[in-house]
This record gives structure tokens, C-alpha cells and sequence, in this order.
């Protein structure tokens, strides 16, 4: 094979942060249109020809591996039943989507293909309509999307048998289409990561459509740039999607009009928020990256929360910002540790009513600033607006304001469920709720309490971060056991 | 407010009277609290009858794609047609929301699944509030039950615009509607085994991986089905009513409607709900006497409730 890998030598003195300024740059191209892998190393590495051969057959099997109108690709024979064993690179990518398919209560699916291809005919008729609609023929208006439709065919992908077998073959019943399209990328910039590891590369930087990979052996950091914010990653891979100006159905020779990321259990584009994911391999973070646009900020975040690998930052369409626990050490550009980068921890223990009609009560924790102005939401339990403005002291600063919004509300995007008395253990970052520092100002947290049949309990601790030394414990009223504030690095 | 004197409002009533072609060609919202957010342009929750029309010229010159001056039936539905999509996409989504809510309300544990059991204890309160008169049955001519509460949680709250709702559920909240949803061999009449069997077969249809269970996905899922079946069938509904308003409407019968025909159905609204007859749509003017099958639904009633 004629090697068309294009060598580049870039300076990249703007992006290599701790490696040397000048660094070897490589493009493998991709078969039909598909994103191009770059990879790149530092300045003492280089890879030699039958290397570069050897990735750019492994960019091209994959993707045409995975494309399922390929007649000769092995994801085009599975979906016919044909039981022949699937190279273990495949096998193992559909387990584990399996895996999150379990976790997630199939909002993450690798099982698809039908709902895919009923969103390309659609788009097909709706794209050959548009461009004779110059002819004035009123009746020619295309196939129509029936949401009624596509969430039967995700419901029926859903609800079908898988059984993965000892020989690398998987049986399944017929309403199943396997589909990878959407995550063929990161299982690229997987592949090549597993073949520069194994020939022995020690640092190296993959980057290939909404992703970027990084591996060092010996941990050094990669600095990267997302959306004009620097973050700095070490093994580990981040994915940035904007879902709202994105086609929902996208290919080589049509875009669906309709924006959006199609959700994998009700099959209708959503694009609640525009994601960072950070995960310790790249399929994981593709997975995790669709996840996240699709589903609200509490259901992302309390699965990412549970899952020490993986972190997760999501912006809502009035640039609300919500972060996992763990994203701002994981992606902190240096590693010098101070109380201030590290944030605070705030701990909330509720009490447990021993009586019959006990309900989950109602919780809201937030930061202001001396003035009273909301500086960063912090949790809400609780879904009802007629409940949520039981929580008077915040309905009255922030709930009304927010209810009466049309669209992206802090209660749609935010808030989850009443979880019984389960404690509140919360990480803040320091961050505000717009992503600006907030942490040189003198700060008061708000932690407030109502329950059904019960009471209502409101308490308020000011504190600057600085002066976390010594924790702050409070006992609370009736309905709060304790409060505790500390600096995440002293508790720690 | 500025009193009227009873004859100017008998003959403000006569004018609507002979203007009024039935509930049919009232193309503006069926409520002076709709009428009043579609046209109130200067948003001060008062329409004055000069308002009213310069707005309902406004909305006729930008359906006028042609500019031609007149309404051809094309122009006409489809100015329709993009308003009752807004609409219903919102109301989709307010309806969508609250059954989140309802989830967790029927959710009486907090483990974020719905068992049979709490579906029935739900379902025991709501047929003892249908069986008012005690019976052991709900059948059509029973009493209608007492409104659960007030639906003001302040009984002195200063009345808001609202928009009605133009997506609406079949209800289980009065005795028709209970008796269409639950009755299972036509005889008008639903027992407690008939009620009880189509919650459980509605349940089983829910539990999608049959596990005895319902979670939030599975709820929420089921009831978007129906929500879409809803949305269809009052979208079609709605363009055919089009279709008939614009042929009542035009009068002359030339396929032509002119602003004069346009306003016979915007006076007959106007009229209707400017119950003092003082020239001021707001939200003073006592409602109007319910036409004949006015139905008062709500978006988000369920049969399971």
C-alpha cells in the first residue's frame, strides 16, 4: 500500500505545555469523508514507516469495519445473523456499550441501526423535497417524522435479547441493528492508543473529531485547549460537544434539518447541554459525551459521581455551568495544590422521621454572596414547583425567577428527585454558576429544608474559603441534622 | 373600570347576538385570557376593542403571503397550522413535565420505581372520590365528585392571563370521561374489578421489561405515546375545523376572505367575553355562560389516576 500518511512537522510551542516546543505531528486519512486522526508526539519520538503503515490500515479497517452498509465489513455481517466470530477489538467495544446500555436504562445503545435509518430516509425526503420544492408541487411534502415512531423503534431495540458467547460471537433478536457510527472515532483513537503502547511510544497525543486522547507513562500533562478554556489532561480522553447547532442525523450525502442529538431511548433529538466528558479512554468518553447532551444535569451527574474514572462538565443554553466532583482537579492545568483551586466540601445530613407517611423532603443548597446574590446552586431535591416553593427563602430569591423562565430553567435542567434522608455530599469546585471564580469574596451558604407533613428548616453559615482550616460544623433545625463546610484538601 | 348603563350593554349584546355564527367561527382563543395574551400588544392585560382590531389587521396582513389584500384558504390554514405547532409544542412540553412530578408522587417510597401496589393504592383514593353516591360503581348519571381543591392554592391571588391549554387529554376527572376510559363491556357502568383490571393491563403495557416495575423512563415513555396519539389527533382535528371556519367565514363564497369576513369571527370572541360590554377585554369581565359540551379537561389528567 502506497503510504499516503501526510507527515507534518508543526510547532506546537502553544499546546505542549511540559514536552519539548517542537513536536512530531501525523494525519492518517479516513475512508469516506469519515474524521481524520491526528496523532502527535514529542519532540524524541518519531514513528517510522511501517508504523505509519500499520496505523493508517488500522484507521481504515475500523471504520469500514464499523460502517454497516459495508457488504465485506464485519458489523454488516453481524446484523445479517451471520455468527461468525467478530474481531475481539469489536466484540469487546459491543460488550462494553452493552455494559452502559445496563447502567443507563439503554440511554447509551450501540443497538440503533433502525432508528438511524429511519432518521436518513427522513432526512433523505425531506432534503429531495426542499430542492424541488421550486417546482410549486404542493403535494410532494416528503416522508413525515413521527416521534410516536421512532420511539417505537427505540423501544423495541431496547427491550430485545442479547447473549454474548465465549467465541467472540453474539446472538440477538432481529429488532436489533448494532450501530456504532456515532462512536467509530473514539474506537480509532482507541485502537491506535493500544498500537503506539504496545510499540513502546511513551507519550503521545491522538486527536480525532470532538476528541482528544492523551497517554504519557510517565503522567506528564498535555495542555489542550476547549472552547478558549485551557485544561490540562493526563492520561485520560476529553470530548466537547455542542449539540445545538449540530445535525441530529448527519452523512455523507445528507444533513438532517432538525439540531439536536438523538437520544437513544425515546429517538428525538435533544440538546439540553453542551458537554465535556473526560473519561480514561476514548470510547468511554464518547459514550459518556452523548449521555450528557441528552439527559438532565442530575441524572449525568450522579452517574458520573458513582464512577471514579469518569468527569463531566455540561453547559446549559444560558451558560449555567454544571460539574462532576471531580473535573476541575482532573482537568487542572497545573498540579499545585492550594485550598482555593481545590474547592470545599459541604456535607448535609438529614434527619429520619420514624412515621408512617414519611416523605423524601425537599432540599435546596446554594451560595451567595454577602448581598445575597446567587453565586453557585449547589443541589435541589425535588421536581414540583408547587413543592419547590415550600423552600421559601429560595423560591423567593431564585425559584420564582427561574419558574417563570421559558426555556432552560434552573428546575428543568437541575433539578432531581426527593431521596429520602440520603445525606448531601457535595463538591464545589469554587467555581461560580457561569464558570468564573467566586472564591476571594466572602461567601454564605444557604441549606434549606421542607417536607411534606413535616416541617421547614433553614440555615445559613457565611465563610470564605480561605478560613476552612478548622472545618465549620452546625447542628440544623428540625429538619437538618448537621452541616459541615471544609476545604477539600484537609479533609482529604 | 368605567360603568356601562344596562342599555348599552343590551345593545352591545344584540350587536354580538347577531354576529356570533357559533362556536365554530370563533377562530380567536376560547378565553378571554387568550384572547387578551394574543392580542394584547402593548402587554398592559387590557384589550380595547381598537386594540383588538389593529392587532387582528396585523395578524391578517402577515398571513397575506401574497399581499394581495385577501385571505386566500391556503394562506389562511397555514398561518394556523405554524400557531397551533407552537402551541402544542409547548403545551407537549409542560404536559411531558408534569408527568415527571406525577411520577414521584405516586412513587409514595422514594425508590424511584412505581410498584403495582402504589398504582392501586392511587387507584382505591381516586374511584372512592368518582363513587360520590357510595355505590360501589361509577356509572354514567352518577353525581360528578366535588373538585378535589381549590385549583388556587390563594383564594384571594390576583387572577393571571393564562393561556388554555390546546392539547388536552382524555380526562378520568369527570364521570364521562371515567366511564369511556374504564368501562370494558359497554353496559355504562364501571365496577371496581373492571377499573382495577384496566389500571393492571395499562401497567403491564408500561413495564417494558416486565420486571413488576415501572421506572420514570418506562412512565414517562408510555404516557408520550399517548401524549403523540393526542397531539395527532387534535392537530388533524384542528386543520379540518380550519378548513370548515374559513368556508363559514367566507360568507360570499368567492374562496376570498376579506378583513369584514376575517372580523365576523374576531367581533363574535371579542363580544363574548366582554361580558360588561364596556369596549375592555380584561380579566374583570365575569366569564361568559359555558356554551353546550364545553368540556373543562385538563392537560395532564391520566387514566391511571
Amino acid at each position: 500500500m502506497a503510504l499516503r500518511s501526510l507527515l507534518v512537522i508543526t510547532a506546537l510551542a502553544a499546546l505542549a505545555a511540559s514536552v519539548s516546543a517542537f513536536a512530531e505531528s501525523y494525519t492518517f486519512p479516513a475512508p469516506n469523508g469519515q474524521p481524520a486522526p491526528v496523532i502527535t508526539l514529542d519532540g524524541n519520538s518519531t514513528l517510522n514507516e511501517i508504523q505509519r503503515t500499520n496505523i493508517e490500515v488500522l484507521v481504515r479497517d475500523t471504520y469500514l469495519s464499523l460502517d454497516r452498509n459495508n457488504i465485506h465489513g464485519a458489523l454488516y455481517a453481524l446484523n445479517q445473523g451471520d455468527s461468525t466470530p467478530l474481531p475481539t477489538w469489536l466484540f469487546n467495544a459491543i460488550e462494553r456499550c452493552e455494559k452502559w446500555f445496563q447502567k443507563t436504562e439503554g440511554n447509551i445503545s450501540c443497538r440503533n441501526g433502525a432508528l438511524y435509518d429511519y432518521w436518513r430516509d427522513y432526512s433523505h425526503s425531506k432534503s429531495s423535497v426542499s430542492s424541488a420544492s421550486l417546482s410549486t408541487d404542493n403535494d410532494n411534502t416528503g416522508k413525515s417524522l413521527s416521534r410516536r415512531e421512532v420511539r417505537r423503534l427505540a423501544r423495541v431495540a431496547r427491550i430485545a435479547d442479547v447473549a454474548f458467547q465465549k467465541n467472540n460471537s453474539i446472538a440477538f433478536s432481529a429488532p436489533i441493528q448494532w450501530d456504532l457510527t456515532t462512536f467509530a472515532s473514539a474506537l480509532v483513537a482507541e485502537r491506535i492508543a493500544d498500537f503506539l503502547i504496545s510499540a513502546g511510544v511513551l507519550e503521545f497525543h491522538i486527536s480525532v473529531d470532538a476528541l482528544q486522547a492523551h497517554f504519557s507513562a510517565n503522567n506528564a500533562k498535555w495542555q489542550s485547549q476547549v472552547d478558549g478554556r485551557a485544561m490540562g489532561l493526563s492520561n485520560a480522553t476529553l470530548a466537547h460537544l455542542k449539540p445545538w447547532q449540530r445535525p441530529a442525523y448527519s452523512d455523507t450525502q445528507v444533513v438532517s434539518q432538525e439540531k439536536g442529538v438523538i437520544s437513544h431511548s425515546d429517538g428525538w433529538p435533544s440538546a439540553r447541554f453542551e458537554v465535556t466528558a473526560l473519561a480514561s479512554n476514548a470510547f468511554d468518553a464518547a459514550l459518556l459525551l452523548h449521555f450528557g447532551a441528552t439527559k438532565t444535569a442530575q441524572q449525568s451527574l450522579d452517574l458520573v459521581n458513582s464512577q471514579p474514572s469518569l468527569a463531566l462538565k455540561l453547559v446549559d443554553a444560558n451558560g449555567r455551568v454544571f460539574t462532576s466532583d471531580t473535573f476541575a482537579s482532573r482537568t487542572a492545568v497545573s498540579d499545585k495544590t492550594g485550598t482555593a483551586s481545590d474547592g470545599i466540601i459541604i456535607d448535609v445530613a438529614l434527619p429520619m422521621f420514624d412515621i408512617a407517611d414519611y416523605r423524601g423532603p425537599y432540599v435546596s443548597v446554594w451560595i451567595s454572596d454577602d448581598k445575597s446574590r446567587l453565586v453557585k446552586s449547589l443541589a435541589l431535591r425535588g421536581t414540583s414547583e408547587r413543592w419547590l416553593s415550600e423552600l421559601r427563602t429560595w423560591w423567593r430569591r431564585v425559584g420564582r425567577k427561574e419558574a417563570g423562565r421559558n426555556s432552560e430553567s434552573l428546575i428543568d435542567g437541575f433539578s432531581g428527585a426527593t431521596k429520602k434522608n440520603k445525606p448531601l455530599h457535595i463538591v464545589w469546585d469554587g467555581l461560580d454558576d457561569y464558570g468564573n471564580a467566586a472564591i476571594d469574596k466572602p461567601l454564605v451558604l444557604h441549606v434549606e429544608v421542607a417536607r411534606e407533613h413535616g416541617g421547614r428548616s433553614y440555615e445559613k453559615i457565611s465563610f470564605a474559603i480561605d478560613g476552612l482550616a478548622q472545618p465549620i460544623e452546625v447542628k440544623g433545625g428540625e429538619e437538618i441534622a448537621f452541616i459541615k463546610l471544609s476545604a477539600k484538601g484537609a479533609s482529604q | 373600570m368605567k360603568q356601562v348603563t344596562a342599555a348599552v350593554k343590551t345593545a352591545l349584546l344584540i350587536a354580538a347576538g347577531t354576529v356570533a355564527l357559533g362556536g365554530s367561527v370563533v377562530a380567536a382563543p376560547h378565553s378571554a385570557s387568550g384572547i387578551i395574551l394574543t392580542y394584547d400588544l402593548n402587554k398592559d392585560q387590557s384589550l380595547p376593542l381598537e386594540e383588538f382590531v389593529d392587532a387582528r389587521r396585523a395578524r391578517f396582513a402577515a398571513s397575506d403571503k401574497n399581499g394581495d389584500g385577501v385571505l386566500d384558504e391556503s394562506e389562511y390554514v397555514y398561518e394556523w397550522e405554524g400557531k397551533m405547532e407552537t402551541r402544542l409544542a409547548e403545551d407537549r412540553k409542560a404536559s411531558v413535565k408534569q408527568t415527571h412530578i406525577r411520577f414521584h408522587a405516586v412513587d409514595k417510597n422514594d425508590d424511584d420505581r412505581i410498584t403495582l401496589d402504589e398504582v392501586e393504592a392511587v387507584g382505591e383514593r381516586s374511584f372512592a372520590h368518582m363513587d360520590a353516591d357510595k355505590d360501589g360503581v361509577v356509572a354514567k348519571g352518577d353525581p360528578e365528585p366535588a373538585p378535589r381543591r381549590a385549583s388556587q392554592s390563594d383564594a384571594d391571588s390576583v387572577p393571571t392571563l393564562e393561556q388554555r391549554p390546546m392539547l388536552r387529554m382524555p380526562t378520568s376527572h369527570n364521570i364521562e370521561g371515567f366511564v369511556t376510559l374504564y368501562d370494558q363491556n359497554g353496559d355504562d357502568v364501571v365496577t371496581k374489578d373492571e377499573f382495577n383490571a384496566v389500571r393492571e393491563a395499562q401497567f403491564q403495557r408500561t413495564d417494558e421489561n416486565s420486571d413488576g416495575s415501572l421506572t420514570e423512563q418506562e412512565y414517562v415513555l408510555e404516557f408520550e405515546d399517548r401524549l403523540d396519539a393526542q397531539i395527532k389527533k387534535t392537530y388533524d382535528g384542528q386543520i379540518k375545523q380550519t378548513y370548515v371556519r374559513f368556508g363559514v367565514l367566507d360568507t360570499d363564497e368567492n374562496k376570498k376572505m376579506t378583513f369584514a369576513e376575517y372580523m365576523v369571527s374576531g367581533f363574535a370572541a371579542f363580544n363574548r367575553y366582554d361580558t360588561n360590554g364596556d369596549g375592555f377585554l380584561t380579566l374583570a369581565d365575569p366569564a361568559p355562560k359555558p356554551r353546550e359540551r364545553e368540556q373543562n379537561t385538563t392537560t395532564t389528567a391520566q387514566a391511571s389516576e
